[in-house]
Protein backbone atom coordinates (compact mmCIF):
# COMPACT_ATOMS: atom_id res chain seq x y z
CA UNK A 1 0.00 0.00 0.00
CA UNK A 2 1.69 2.93 -0.85
CA UNK A 3 0.86 6.66 -0.27
CA UNK A 4 1.60 9.15 -2.64
CA UNK A 5 1.30 12.75 -1.33
CA UNK A 6 0.46 16.03 -2.77
CA UNK A 7 0.18 19.46 -2.31
CA UNK A 8 -3.27 20.51 -2.65
CA UNK A 9 -3.77 24.10 -3.11
CA UNK A 10 -7.07 24.91 -1.92
CA UNK A 11 -7.90 28.29 -2.80
CA UNK A 12 -4.91 30.44 -3.17
CA UNK A 13 -5.83 32.81 -6.23
CA UNK A 14 -9.87 33.88 -5.16
CA UNK A 15 -10.10 37.26 -4.14
CA UNK A 16 -11.32 37.76 -0.69
CA UNK A 17 -14.99 37.56 -0.53
CA UNK A 18 -15.65 35.55 -3.77
CA UNK A 19 -14.02 32.65 -1.90
CA UNK A 20 -16.30 32.91 1.25
CA UNK A 21 -19.34 32.81 -1.32
CA UNK A 22 -18.76 29.79 -2.95
CA UNK A 23 -20.64 26.15 -2.23
CA UNK A 24 -19.35 23.91 -0.45
CA UNK A 25 -17.81 22.97 3.05
CA UNK A 26 -15.68 24.69 4.77
CA UNK A 27 -12.63 24.29 6.85
CA UNK A 28 -10.24 25.41 9.03
CA UNK A 29 -6.41 24.34 8.98
CA UNK A 30 -5.83 24.00 12.94
CA UNK A 31 -2.06 25.19 12.86
CA UNK A 32 -3.07 28.51 11.34
CA UNK A 33 -6.81 28.67 11.19
CA UNK A 34 -6.66 29.60 7.44
CA UNK A 35 -10.41 28.79 5.90
CA UNK A 36 -10.25 26.87 3.21
CA UNK A 37 -13.23 25.41 0.30
CA UNK A 38 -12.91 21.69 0.73
CA UNK A 39 -11.79 20.10 -2.26
CA UNK A 40 -12.06 17.01 -3.63
CA UNK A 41 -8.63 15.01 -3.42
CA UNK A 42 -7.93 11.50 -5.69
CA UNK A 43 -8.17 8.32 -3.20
CA UNK A 44 -4.66 7.72 -1.31
CA UNK A 45 -3.77 11.48 -1.42
CA UNK A 46 -3.51 14.09 0.97
CA UNK A 47 -4.79 17.80 1.19
CA UNK A 48 -1.85 19.91 3.01
CA UNK A 49 -2.38 23.69 4.08
CA UNK A 50 -1.24 26.09 1.33
CA UNK A 51 0.03 28.76 3.80
CA UNK A 52 1.40 26.54 6.68
CA UNK A 53 1.90 23.30 5.32
CA UNK A 54 -0.35 21.15 8.05
CA UNK A 55 -2.00 17.82 7.21
CA UNK A 56 -5.36 18.64 6.25
CA UNK A 57 -7.86 15.58 5.30
CA UNK A 58 -6.67 12.94 3.49
CA UNK A 59 -8.78 10.79 1.08
CA UNK A 60 -7.89 6.36 2.22
CA UNK A 61 -9.92 3.77 0.07
CA UNK A 62 -11.90 1.16 2.11
CA UNK A 63 -10.53 2.89 5.56
CA UNK A 64 -12.64 1.24 7.87
CA UNK A 65 -12.33 -2.02 6.71
CA UNK A 66 -8.91 -1.89 6.07
CA UNK A 67 -7.66 -0.67 9.63
CA UNK A 68 -10.29 -2.84 11.01
CA UNK A 69 -8.06 -5.76 9.94
CA UNK A 70 -4.76 -3.70 11.20
CA UNK A 71 -6.11 -3.33 14.59
CA UNK A 72 -7.56 -6.93 15.03
CA UNK A 73 -3.78 -7.93 13.79
CA UNK A 74 -2.09 -5.58 16.26
CA UNK A 75 -4.49 -6.93 19.22
CA UNK A 76 -4.29 -10.40 18.41
CA UNK A 77 -0.01 -9.93 18.61
CA UNK A 78 -0.17 -7.59 21.17
CA UNK A 79 -0.46 -10.94 23.92
CA UNK A 80 3.15 -12.65 22.42
CA UNK A 81 4.56 -9.30 22.35
CA UNK A 82 3.73 -8.72 25.82
CA UNK A 83 4.24 -11.73 27.23
CA UNK A 84 6.85 -13.50 25.39
CA UNK A 85 10.82 -12.41 26.16
CA UNK A 86 11.91 -9.59 24.05
CA UNK A 87 15.77 -10.37 24.67
CA UNK A 88 17.52 -12.91 26.74
CA UNK A 89 20.99 -12.75 28.31
CA UNK A 90 23.66 -15.13 28.97
CA UNK A 91 27.11 -14.55 31.30
CA UNK A 92 29.21 -16.62 33.05
CA UNK A 93 26.68 -19.77 32.53
CA UNK A 94 23.75 -17.75 34.11
CA UNK A 95 20.55 -16.86 31.85
CA UNK A 96 18.12 -14.16 32.19
CA UNK A 97 15.38 -12.83 29.97
CA UNK A 98 12.89 -9.58 29.71
CA UNK A 99 9.33 -9.03 28.85
CA UNK A 100 7.46 -5.84 28.21
CA UNK A 101 5.83 -6.27 31.86
CA UNK A 102 9.15 -6.94 33.15
CA UNK A 103 10.59 -3.69 32.67
CA UNK A 104 7.97 -2.44 34.35
CA UNK A 105 7.92 -4.64 37.03
CA UNK A 106 11.98 -4.09 37.68
CA UNK A 107 11.38 -0.64 37.54
CA UNK A 108 8.99 -0.54 39.99
CA UNK A 109 11.01 -3.17 42.99
CA UNK A 110 13.34 -0.57 42.58
CA UNK A 111 10.72 2.16 43.96
CA UNK A 112 11.06 4.39 40.13
CA UNK A 113 6.94 4.10 40.15
CA UNK A 114 6.12 6.99 38.77
CA UNK A 115 8.96 6.28 35.88
CA UNK A 116 7.45 2.53 36.14
CA UNK A 117 4.18 4.26 35.66
CA UNK A 118 5.12 6.14 32.00
CA UNK A 119 7.09 3.25 30.50
CA UNK A 120 3.70 0.66 31.26
CA UNK A 121 1.61 3.75 29.67
CA UNK A 122 3.76 4.52 26.77
CA UNK A 123 4.82 0.97 25.82
CA UNK A 124 2.01 -1.36 27.19
CA UNK A 125 -1.08 0.54 28.12
CA UNK A 126 -1.42 3.36 25.67
CA UNK A 127 -1.02 1.40 22.63
CA UNK A 128 -3.50 -1.33 23.63
CA UNK A 129 -6.04 0.67 24.24
CA UNK A 130 -5.58 2.35 21.40
CA UNK A 131 -6.25 -0.29 19.42
CA UNK A 132 -8.91 -1.61 21.25
CA UNK A 133 -10.90 1.45 21.26
CA UNK A 134 -10.47 1.89 17.40
CA UNK A 135 -11.10 -1.75 16.62
CA UNK A 136 -14.54 -1.14 18.80
CA UNK A 137 -15.40 1.99 17.05
CA UNK A 138 -14.97 0.60 13.44
CA UNK A 139 -16.97 -2.31 14.34
CA UNK A 140 -19.42 -0.97 15.69
CA UNK A 141 -19.42 1.32 12.66
CA UNK A 142 -19.35 -1.41 10.36
CA UNK A 143 -21.84 -2.87 12.30
CA UNK A 144 -24.10 0.30 11.49
CA UNK A 145 -24.83 0.56 15.24
CA UNK A 146 -24.48 4.11 16.92
CA UNK A 147 -24.24 4.95 20.65
CA UNK A 148 -23.28 8.08 22.19
CA UNK A 149 -20.88 5.49 23.39
CA UNK A 150 -18.71 5.01 20.13
CA UNK A 151 -18.55 8.48 19.93
CA UNK A 152 -16.55 8.94 23.62
CA UNK A 153 -14.54 6.22 22.45
CA UNK A 154 -13.22 7.78 19.52
CA UNK A 155 -12.91 10.95 21.42
CA UNK A 156 -10.48 8.48 23.94
CA UNK A 157 -8.74 7.52 21.11
CA UNK A 158 -7.67 10.48 20.14
CA UNK A 159 -6.67 12.29 23.26
CA UNK A 160 -4.44 8.95 23.83
CA UNK A 161 -2.63 9.48 20.70
CA UNK A 162 0.83 10.60 21.10
CA UNK A 163 1.65 8.98 23.52
CA UNK A 164 2.10 5.30 22.61
CA UNK A 165 5.64 4.79 21.75
CA UNK A 166 6.04 1.03 20.22
CA UNK A 167 8.73 2.46 17.36
CA UNK A 168 10.79 4.65 20.44
CA UNK A 169 10.44 1.35 22.25
CA UNK A 170 12.40 -1.00 19.37
CA UNK A 171 15.01 1.41 19.04
CA UNK A 172 14.96 1.19 22.94
CA UNK A 173 15.84 -2.45 22.38
CA UNK A 174 18.29 -2.00 19.83
CA UNK A 175 20.65 0.57 22.08
CA UNK A 176 20.43 -1.71 25.36
CA UNK A 177 22.05 -4.81 22.88
CA UNK A 178 24.34 -2.94 22.07
CA UNK A 179 24.86 -1.78 25.15
CA UNK A 180 25.36 -5.06 26.98
CA UNK A 181 27.18 -6.85 24.03
CA UNK A 182 30.86 -6.98 25.70
CA UNK A 183 29.52 -8.07 29.16
CA UNK A 184 27.59 -10.84 27.96
CA UNK A 185 25.91 -12.59 25.00
CA UNK A 186 22.31 -11.29 24.07
CA UNK A 187 19.45 -12.84 22.20
CA UNK A 188 16.58 -12.21 20.76
CA UNK A 189 13.17 -13.62 22.24
CA UNK A 190 10.57 -14.58 20.42
CA UNK A 191 8.63 -11.86 21.70
CA UNK A 192 10.75 -9.09 19.66
CA UNK A 193 9.16 -10.17 16.51
CA UNK A 194 5.37 -10.36 17.96
CA UNK A 195 6.01 -6.48 18.98
CA UNK A 196 7.75 -5.51 15.94
CA UNK A 197 4.46 -7.29 13.66
CA UNK A 198 2.81 -4.95 16.34
CA UNK A 199 4.34 -2.11 15.74
CA UNK A 200 4.35 -2.38 11.72
CA UNK A 201 0.48 -3.13 12.25
CA UNK A 202 0.39 0.43 14.30
CA UNK A 203 2.26 1.96 11.64
CA UNK A 204 -0.09 1.01 8.90
CA UNK A 205 -3.12 1.95 10.77
CA UNK A 206 -1.83 5.63 10.62
CA UNK A 207 -1.41 5.43 7.13
CA UNK A 208 -4.67 3.68 6.19
CA UNK A 209 -7.06 5.50 8.75
CA UNK A 210 -9.31 8.56 7.38
CA UNK A 211 -10.63 9.85 11.08
CA UNK A 212 -12.58 12.53 9.03
CA UNK A 213 -14.34 9.44 7.42
CA UNK A 214 -14.48 7.62 10.65
CA UNK A 215 -16.37 11.20 12.18
CA UNK A 216 -18.43 11.39 9.58
CA UNK A 217 -19.61 7.99 9.77
CA UNK A 218 -20.01 8.52 13.35
CA UNK A 219 -22.51 11.74 12.44
CA UNK A 220 -24.54 10.55 9.62
CA UNK A 221 -24.28 6.96 9.53
CA UNK A 222 -22.58 4.32 7.09
CA UNK A 223 -24.81 4.81 4.37
CA UNK A 224 -24.69 8.21 4.32
CA UNK A 225 -22.99 9.67 0.87
CA UNK A 226 -19.96 10.00 1.66
CA UNK A 227 -19.60 13.71 0.44
CA UNK A 228 -16.05 14.52 -1.39
CA UNK A 229 -15.47 11.32 -2.45
CA UNK A 230 -12.95 11.97 -5.12
CA UNK A 231 -14.60 12.30 -9.03
CA UNK A 232 -12.85 10.28 -12.35
CA UNK A 233 -10.57 12.61 -13.45
CA UNK A 234 -12.18 11.70 -17.34
CA UNK A 235 -15.94 11.22 -16.79
CA UNK A 236 -16.52 9.52 -20.13
CA UNK A 237 -18.57 11.13 -22.77
CA UNK A 238 -18.98 10.83 -26.91
CA UNK A 239 -16.03 12.97 -28.26
CA UNK A 240 -15.48 14.44 -30.99
CA UNK A 241 -13.35 11.66 -33.10
CA UNK A 242 -16.55 9.05 -32.26
CA UNK A 243 -18.90 11.42 -33.96
CA UNK A 244 -16.49 11.88 -37.32
CA UNK A 245 -16.42 8.04 -37.02
CA UNK A 246 -20.01 7.46 -36.99
CA UNK A 247 -20.53 10.35 -39.52
CA UNK A 248 -17.85 8.14 -41.59
CA UNK A 249 -19.83 4.77 -41.17
CA UNK A 250 -23.03 6.35 -42.10
CA UNK A 251 -21.67 8.10 -45.31
CA UNK A 252 -20.23 4.41 -46.43
CA UNK A 253 -23.72 3.20 -45.74
CA UNK A 254 -25.28 5.59 -47.94
CA UNK A 255 -22.80 4.84 -50.23
CA UNK A 256 -23.58 1.30 -50.48
CA UNK A 257 -27.09 2.06 -50.25
CA UNK A 258 -26.74 4.06 -53.71
CA UNK A 259 -25.49 1.04 -55.29
CA UNK B 1 1.06 36.27 -0.64
CA UNK B 2 -2.63 34.74 -1.24
CA UNK B 3 -5.80 36.19 0.49
CA UNK B 4 -6.79 33.57 3.44
CA UNK B 5 -9.10 35.09 6.31
CA UNK B 6 -8.81 33.17 9.36
CA UNK B 7 -11.64 31.39 11.10
CA UNK B 8 -11.75 33.60 14.18
CA UNK B 9 -11.99 36.87 11.61
CA UNK B 10 -15.13 35.24 10.02
CA UNK B 11 -17.18 33.93 13.50
CA UNK B 12 -15.94 30.22 13.20
CA UNK B 13 -14.00 28.15 15.32
CA UNK B 14 -12.23 24.30 14.71
CA UNK B 15 -12.41 21.67 16.98
CA UNK B 16 -9.43 20.71 19.02
CA UNK B 17 -10.59 17.05 19.02
CA UNK B 18 -11.94 16.32 15.37
CA UNK B 19 -11.39 19.57 13.62
CA UNK B 20 -14.88 20.07 12.75
CA UNK B 21 -15.23 23.85 11.66
CA UNK B 22 -18.12 25.58 13.71
CA UNK B 23 -19.94 28.76 14.30
CA UNK B 24 -18.48 30.54 17.15
CA UNK B 25 -19.42 33.45 18.65
CA UNK B 26 -15.84 34.89 20.39
CA UNK B 27 -16.52 35.06 23.88
CA UNK B 28 -15.38 33.25 26.85
CA UNK B 29 -18.06 33.13 29.07
CA UNK B 30 -20.34 31.48 26.65
CA UNK B 31 -19.66 27.64 26.58
CA UNK B 32 -19.79 26.47 23.06
CA UNK B 33 -19.77 22.86 22.07
CA UNK B 34 -18.92 20.91 18.91
CA UNK B 35 -21.84 19.34 17.53
CA UNK B 36 -20.09 16.53 16.09
CA UNK B 37 -17.76 15.44 19.23
CA UNK B 38 -19.24 17.22 22.06
CA UNK B 39 -16.16 18.86 22.80
CA UNK B 40 -15.59 22.53 24.72
CA UNK B 41 -14.85 25.36 21.13
CA UNK B 42 -12.18 27.49 21.82
CA UNK B 43 -10.96 30.10 19.34
CA UNK B 44 -7.42 29.76 20.87
CA UNK B 45 -6.82 27.47 23.75
CA UNK B 46 -7.22 29.56 26.99
CA UNK B 47 -3.87 30.97 28.42
CA UNK B 48 -2.31 28.91 25.96
CA UNK B 49 0.69 31.26 26.41
CA UNK B 50 0.89 31.31 30.33
CA UNK B 51 0.55 27.31 30.69
CA UNK B 52 3.35 26.67 27.87
CA UNK B 53 5.32 28.64 29.91
CA UNK B 54 4.66 27.35 33.40
CA UNK B 55 5.22 23.68 32.22
CA UNK B 56 8.09 24.89 30.01
CA UNK B 57 9.99 26.70 33.29
CA UNK B 58 9.07 23.18 35.52
CA UNK B 59 10.62 20.82 32.67
CA UNK B 60 13.91 23.27 32.69
CA UNK B 61 14.02 22.37 36.46
CA UNK B 62 13.70 19.16 36.01
CA UNK B 63 16.23 18.44 33.30
CA UNK B 64 19.11 20.26 36.07
CA UNK B 65 19.01 17.05 38.52
CA UNK B 66 17.98 14.32 35.11
CA UNK B 67 21.47 15.89 33.62
CA UNK B 68 23.50 16.01 37.23
CA UNK B 69 22.51 12.75 38.95
CA UNK B 70 23.01 9.22 37.74
CA UNK B 71 20.30 7.88 35.63
CA UNK B 72 21.89 4.66 36.48
CA UNK B 73 24.24 2.44 38.85
CA UNK B 74 25.79 -0.99 37.66
CA UNK B 75 27.25 -2.99 40.28
CA UNK B 76 29.18 -5.79 38.76
CA UNK B 77 31.34 -8.23 41.56
CA UNK B 78 30.77 -5.25 44.43
CA UNK B 79 31.56 -2.60 42.44
CA UNK B 80 29.06 0.69 41.94
CA UNK B 81 29.31 2.40 39.22
CA UNK B 82 27.18 5.54 38.68
CA UNK B 83 26.30 7.12 35.18
CA UNK B 84 24.87 9.97 34.24
CA UNK B 85 22.97 10.32 30.71
CA UNK B 86 25.91 12.52 28.81
CA UNK B 87 28.32 9.59 30.76
CA UNK B 88 25.78 7.05 28.94
CA UNK B 89 26.83 8.99 25.58
CA UNK B 90 30.21 8.73 26.41
CA UNK B 91 30.41 4.84 27.08
CA UNK B 92 29.15 4.22 23.70
CA UNK B 93 31.78 6.03 21.97
CA UNK B 94 34.56 4.54 23.60
CA UNK B 95 32.94 1.17 22.61
CA UNK B 96 33.39 2.34 19.68
CA UNK B 97 29.36 2.36 18.77
CA UNK B 98 29.23 5.76 17.03
CA UNK B 99 25.68 5.15 15.29
CA UNK B 100 23.60 4.90 18.61
CA UNK B 101 26.06 7.42 20.81
CA UNK B 102 24.58 9.21 18.40
CA UNK B 103 20.98 8.58 18.50
CA UNK B 104 21.11 8.23 22.30
CA UNK B 105 22.93 11.97 22.15
CA UNK B 106 20.20 13.36 20.56
CA UNK B 107 17.67 11.44 21.75
CA UNK B 108 18.55 12.37 25.03
CA UNK B 109 20.40 15.49 25.61
CA UNK B 110 19.97 17.66 22.08
CA UNK B 111 15.53 17.00 21.78
CA UNK B 112 15.07 18.13 25.54
CA UNK B 113 16.90 20.87 25.05
CA UNK B 114 16.20 22.01 21.33
CA UNK B 115 12.43 21.32 22.38
CA UNK B 116 13.02 24.55 25.06
CA UNK B 117 14.22 26.71 23.27
CA UNK B 118 12.51 26.24 20.37
CA UNK B 119 9.16 26.68 22.33
CA UNK B 120 10.63 29.93 24.54
CA UNK B 121 11.53 31.47 20.87
CA UNK B 122 7.50 30.89 20.13
CA UNK B 123 6.58 32.24 23.04
CA UNK B 124 8.34 35.45 22.81
CA UNK B 125 7.63 35.60 19.36
CA UNK B 126 3.94 35.62 20.57
CA UNK B 127 4.44 37.96 23.33
CA UNK B 128 6.91 40.96 21.76
CA UNK B 129 5.84 40.41 17.97
CA UNK B 130 9.13 39.46 17.19
CA UNK B 131 9.25 39.22 13.38
CA UNK B 132 10.18 35.81 12.17
CA UNK B 133 8.61 34.00 9.54
CA UNK B 134 5.08 32.56 10.60
CA UNK B 135 5.62 29.49 8.00
CA UNK B 136 8.83 28.53 9.20
CA UNK B 137 7.90 28.70 13.03
CA UNK B 138 5.00 26.65 12.21
CA UNK B 139 7.74 24.04 10.86
CA UNK B 140 9.52 24.66 13.82
CA UNK B 141 6.33 23.57 15.95
CA UNK B 142 5.54 20.67 14.17
CA UNK B 143 8.90 19.10 14.45
CA UNK B 144 8.79 19.89 18.19
CA UNK B 145 6.17 17.63 18.34
CA UNK B 146 6.97 14.97 16.43
CA UNK B 147 10.38 14.77 18.13
CA UNK B 148 9.31 14.78 21.42
CA UNK B 149 8.31 11.33 22.56
CA UNK B 150 11.73 10.36 21.15
CA UNK B 151 13.32 11.16 24.32
CA UNK B 152 11.48 8.44 25.97
CA UNK B 153 14.35 6.24 24.37
CA UNK B 154 16.62 6.56 27.70
CA UNK B 155 13.69 5.51 29.77
CA UNK B 156 12.91 2.34 27.77
CA UNK B 157 16.53 1.48 28.07
CA UNK B 158 17.17 1.46 31.83
CA UNK B 159 13.87 -0.05 32.05
CA UNK B 160 15.05 -2.57 29.82
CA UNK B 161 18.34 -3.24 31.44
CA UNK B 162 17.37 -3.17 35.05
CA UNK B 163 14.90 -6.22 34.10
CA UNK B 164 17.68 -7.92 31.89
CA UNK B 165 21.00 -7.42 34.17
CA UNK B 166 19.23 -9.02 37.54
CA UNK B 167 22.29 -11.69 38.40
CA UNK B 168 22.98 -11.06 42.02
CA UNK B 169 26.24 -10.52 43.06
CA UNK B 170 27.72 -10.68 39.59
CA UNK B 171 25.95 -7.98 38.03
CA UNK B 172 23.20 -5.80 38.57
CA UNK B 173 21.86 -2.77 36.75
CA UNK B 174 19.47 0.48 38.83
CA UNK B 175 17.60 2.83 37.85
CA UNK B 176 19.21 6.09 38.60
CA UNK B 177 17.07 9.27 40.49
CA UNK B 178 17.54 10.90 37.37
CA UNK B 179 15.29 9.06 35.62
CA UNK B 180 12.47 10.72 37.73
CA UNK B 181 13.90 13.71 36.68
CA UNK B 182 14.33 12.81 33.26
CA UNK B 183 10.76 11.12 32.99
CA UNK B 184 9.13 14.17 34.54
CA UNK B 185 11.32 16.68 31.75
CA UNK B 186 10.07 14.63 28.99
CA UNK B 187 6.40 14.61 29.76
CA UNK B 188 6.51 18.05 30.81
CA UNK B 189 7.60 18.97 27.53
CA UNK B 190 5.23 16.97 25.27
CA UNK B 191 2.44 18.58 27.44
CA UNK B 192 3.71 22.50 26.85
CA UNK B 193 4.19 21.71 22.87
CA UNK B 194 0.10 20.27 23.21
CA UNK B 195 -0.97 23.35 25.32
CA UNK B 196 0.67 25.66 22.66
CA UNK B 197 -1.56 27.11 20.13
CA UNK B 198 -0.08 27.42 17.00
CA UNK B 199 -2.79 29.20 15.66
CA UNK B 200 -1.41 32.47 17.84
CA UNK B 201 1.65 32.25 15.64
CA UNK B 202 -0.76 33.16 12.61
CA UNK B 203 -2.84 35.77 14.49
CA UNK B 204 -0.53 39.16 13.40
CA UNK B 205 0.11 37.83 10.12
CA UNK B 206 -0.74 40.45 7.49
CA UNK B 207 -3.38 39.89 5.37
CA UNK B 208 -5.51 38.83 8.33
CA UNK B 209 -7.19 41.11 9.57
ZN1 LIG C 1 -2.38 26.14 7.95
ZN1 LIG D 1 -15.41 18.21 17.61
Amino acid sequence: MSVSVKDVMVTSDIKQNALYQEEGEWLACHECDAVFIKQAIDVRFDAYCPRCGCHLYASRPDTVRRTLALSLTGLILFFPAVLLPIIGLDVLGMSNSATLIAAVLALFNEGYWWTSFLVLACSIAVPFIEMLSLTLVLIAISLDHYNPWVKSMFKFWHLLKGWGMLEVYLIGVLVSMVKLLDMASVHIGLGLYAFIGMLLMTLLMTLSLDTEEVWEFLEHGIHAPVPYEAVPASVPTAREDDQVITERYALKEEGLNKR
Amino acid sequence: MMDVRSARSLGMASCSLCHKLCRFVDNDEIAQYCPRCGTRLYSRYPNSVVHTWALLITAAICFLPANLYPIMVVSQLGNDTPSTIFGGVVALVHHGAYGIAAVVFIASLAVPFLKLIGLVILLIKIQIGWHLNASQCTSMYRMIEFIGRWSMLDIFVIALLAALVNLGAVARIEAGPAATAFGLTVVLTMLAAMTFDPRLIWDKEVGDE
